[in-house]
């Protein structure tokens, strides 16, 4: 079973992903443990998948990465499943899917 | 739909029973990756009526995920969700607020059915904690961009949502919420949202002609068709509301007979009594001082007109359904009312009552009556202008009849002024009546509470709606032959000596009343029980008291309660002192006062001559003016009332 599969048994599950047509196979973050992710952790992998957007990508992301952040600054999440996604607000129509996506699954997340 | 769509269905519904949130999310989750347009729609339409919290947080959990694939129907479940969402918790509204955001593909619509809406879900978002906060000002920014937030928010919620948010401060971080409210002190609002009906019925057409056929059919089709309803119908009201200047409110009730599209007529009634008397006291108490006129309507479904239908229960009686038939029969005809003996004066009493409400209000009616074996039987057309005629030469027919009487009752009160008398006999019960003013003699000397011989008529008018009335006249008043006796033989030996145990030295009557109770009652006579110290003074007043109910003849000589103790007992506050002035009057130190004194009743006595009147029948000084008090002070109670009502 995939670490971000929806239907783990793992008591800790989510991931924040990077989405679009102009992205190669949805850079993400995923987890599936028995302890919650921390805060720090989930904003590091964040960070790490802000860094790894071309200047071209990121472009498309800057506030959706930033909406993102204050997301998971505000956890923790203990009532799951929940979802969000986070756009930037003027975006071409061309890439009108351009996202960045956190979901928690189960258990609590960015404790 | 394949086979393991279905499966992942059946999982669902297993889950649901047995409450494991595990296999739901699990089951949801593969639908979800089976169905990634329709998933969402699935689950709503076979389980859209599940309470569930966790059930209906998981269902917005899938809105938003398949959101993102655009369905062509998404938009029913998403104001169906957004209208009856509970907004405590906060992941279900973070996840609605992300499928609004997502869903795209057909915004003229999702105006159309959200418009009604959208406003009091705003307002619970921006009532909710940070995170619901958040996640709304992003939405609110993402639908101005789409163009959709002028459609959505009418000026005075923008002020309302505005205001919340000016008051919310965010973590550090946000950026949505400055832009929110940028976009929402910037954008232009309009007064009054507008009105999408056309929109909707197209909608509606549209269905008709092309039914979801990928989703369950008839199910999926049905349920589209009520969300477009159920917006429409919010158009309508909010049509009246602005036509009467005034408010609508809508109560939608859930719950077993209401989920089955109907209530008992009995809890319809109380619920409904119950509420418009709030309404109305509520609307009063903020309108007070505007001197407005307040009208209250009920509202039907939609305009056109206004169906009451009525569903009784009764094992699908063929006799039932003409019955029904028949009486909607005699308000089409009501001449022939009068004469129709097979319904209760009662019955037909609420049927010209139901008539003569449709003539005033000028309602015409149509009644139609459905049984199972008959269907539909022919309706009958009620004009309100036909049977106005009828239905006053109804209510203008009367019969009169008279009916004798003869019984032995006891006499419970009576007004010779006004010319009335009450009686309770064991053959009519209660019987209250007139005595005409050529026989008010007959009420003279006679006691209340004392058993009599009654000649009564009872005079009947039948009206021509069924209604009696009846009129019961006293004719004859004589002693009865056996039992008690009366205060008429009584009267005949006058006393004319005065012993000092017939002279009462207790002036409180109340207490007296008392003492009478508790013994009626077979309590023991206690101080306590009278609320006195327990010492020997109020031992000695309770004496005074037993003596005085004896001279009054409401306890007799062995301490035993009389028939007339036992009456008082029973008697209502308002007529004990009528009871008692009369018991004086009787009794021998009344007659005696009053033989002494020359006149005939009680109002001719002085209560200023008590004392005088004592001396006068041989009593010491000292206990002349003692009892003299207490006799002065009856008499003054007595005519106090007998001022106010001459009775006997």
């Amino acid at each position: 079973m995939s670490p971000h599969s929806l239907t783990s048994n793992s008591e800790h599950r989510g991931r924040i992903q990077v989405q679009g047509k102009d992205t190669v196979g949805d850079p993400s973050f995923a987890w599936a443990r028995a302890t919650p992710v921390p805060k720090q952790e989930a904003l590091v992998e964040l960070h790490r998948l802000r860094d790894d957007c071309s200047s071209k990508q990121l472009a498309l992301r800057d506030q959706a990465f930033e909406k993102a952040e204050g997301f998971i600054k505000d956890g923790p999440y203990r009532d799951t499943p929940i979802y969000r996604k986070f756009q930037n607000w003027n975006r071409p129509k061309a890439h009108k899917d351009a996202r960045v996506d956190i979901e928690v699954l189960h258990g609590v997340a960015f404790l | 739909m394949n086979s393991e769509s279905l499966e992942h269905l059946r999982r669902i519904r297993s889950a649901l029973t047995q409450h494991d949130e595990e296999r739901l999310l699990a089951a949801v989750a593969a639908l979800i990756e089976a169905e990634p347009v329709n998933a969402a729609l699935l689950i709503w339409t076979r389980f859209h009526s599940e309470e569930d919290r966790y059930f209906r947080r998981v269902l917005a959990y899938s809105l938003a995920k398949t959101a993102t694939h655009q369905s062509k129907y998404l938009w029913a479940p998403l104001a169906e969700y957004v209208a009856t969402l509970h907004s405590d918790d906060e992941a279900t509204l973070v996840n609605t607020l992300t499928a609004i955001q997502t869903y795209d593909e057909r915004d003229e619509l999702l105006s159309a059915v959200l418009a009604p809406i959208f406003g009091g879900f705003a307002l619970s978002c921006t009532s909710s904690g940070a995170r619901v906060v958040n996640s709304f000002c992003d939405v609110v920014v993402e639908l101005n961009h789409r163009g959709l937030l002028a459609s959505l928010l009418s000026r005075s919620q923008v002020r309302s949502v505005r205001k919340l948010l000016e008051t919310f401060i965010p973590s550090k971080g946000h950026s949505e919420n400055d832009s929110a409210l940028a976009v929402l002190r910037a954008s232009k609002f309009v007064d009054i949202l507008p009105d999408f009906t056309s929109r909707l019925d197209q909608e509606d057409q549209l269905l008709d002609r092309e039914p979801p056929m990928d989703l369950d059919g008839s199910a999926a089709s049905s349920l589209l068709h009520s969300v477009l309803a159920n917006a429409r119908s919010s158009y309508a009201l909010r049509q009246q509301a602005d036509k009467a200047n005034g408010v609508t409110q809508e109560v939608r009730l859930t719950g077993s007979d209401p989920n089955k599209g109907r209530l008992t007529v009995e809890v319809f009634e109380k619920l409904f009594h119950s509420w418009k008397t709030a309404i109305r006291d509520a609307v009063q108490s903020v309108a007070a001082g505007a001197n407005s006129k307040m009208t209250t309507y009920l509202l039907a479904p939609a305009q056109g007109s206004f169906v009451m239908r009525f569903l009784v229960e009764t094992g699908r009686d063929e006799a039932v359904a003409q019955a029904l038939d028949d009486i909607a029969e005699l308000i089409v005809k009501p001449e022939g009312l009068s004469s129709d003996t097979r319904w209760s004066p009662e019955t037909r009493s609420n049927i010209v009552q139901f008539a003569e409400i449709l003539v005033q209000n000028k309602l015409d009616a149509t009644v139609g009556t459905l049984d199972p074996q008959h269907f539909q039987r022919p309706r009958k057309y009620i004009v309100s202008s036909r049977i106005q005629l009828a239905l006053r030469e109804v209510r203008a027919t009367r019969q009169g009849k008279v009916v004798p009487h003869q019984f032995i009752a006891t006499l419970e009160g009576a007004n010779r002024r006004l010319g009335t008398f009450e009686a309770l006999s064991e053959e009519l019960g209660y019987v209250k009546g007139d005595v005409p003013t050529n026989r008010k003699a007959l009420l003279l000397r006679k006691g209340i509470g004392s058993r009599y011989n009654f000649g009564v008529e009872d005079r009947v008018t039948m009206l021509g709606t069924g209604e009696e009335k009846h009129q019961w006249v006293l004719v004859s008043l004589t002693a009865d032959g056996g039992g008690e006796t009366s205060l008429d033989a009584k009267t005949l030996q006058e006393p004319k000596a005065l012993s000092t145990n017939d002279v009462p030295q207790q002036d409180l009557l109340d207490r007296i009343i008392a003492v009478v109770r508790l013994l009626a009652r077979e309590e023991e006579v206690h101080p306590r029980a009278l609320g006195m110290e327990d010492d020997k003074s109020s031992r000695r007043h309770i004496g005074y008291m037993r003596q005085a109910a004896r001279i009054l003849g409401l306890v007799a000589d062995d301490g035993m309660v009389t028939e007339a103790g036992r009456m008082l007992a029973t008697l209502p506050e308002s007529r004990v002192l009528d009871f008692l002035s009369l018991q004086f009057e009787m009794s021998t130190v009344g007659r005696v006062w009053k033989a002494w004194a020359g006149v005939e009743d009680l109002l001719g006595l002085d209560e200023n001559s008590a004392i005088e009147f004592l001396l006068a029948k041989g009593l010491s000084d000292s206990m002349a003016k003692r009892r003299g008090r207490t006799l002065r002070k009856w008499l003054l109670q007595f005519k106090t009332r007998l001022a106010e009502e001459v009775a006997i």
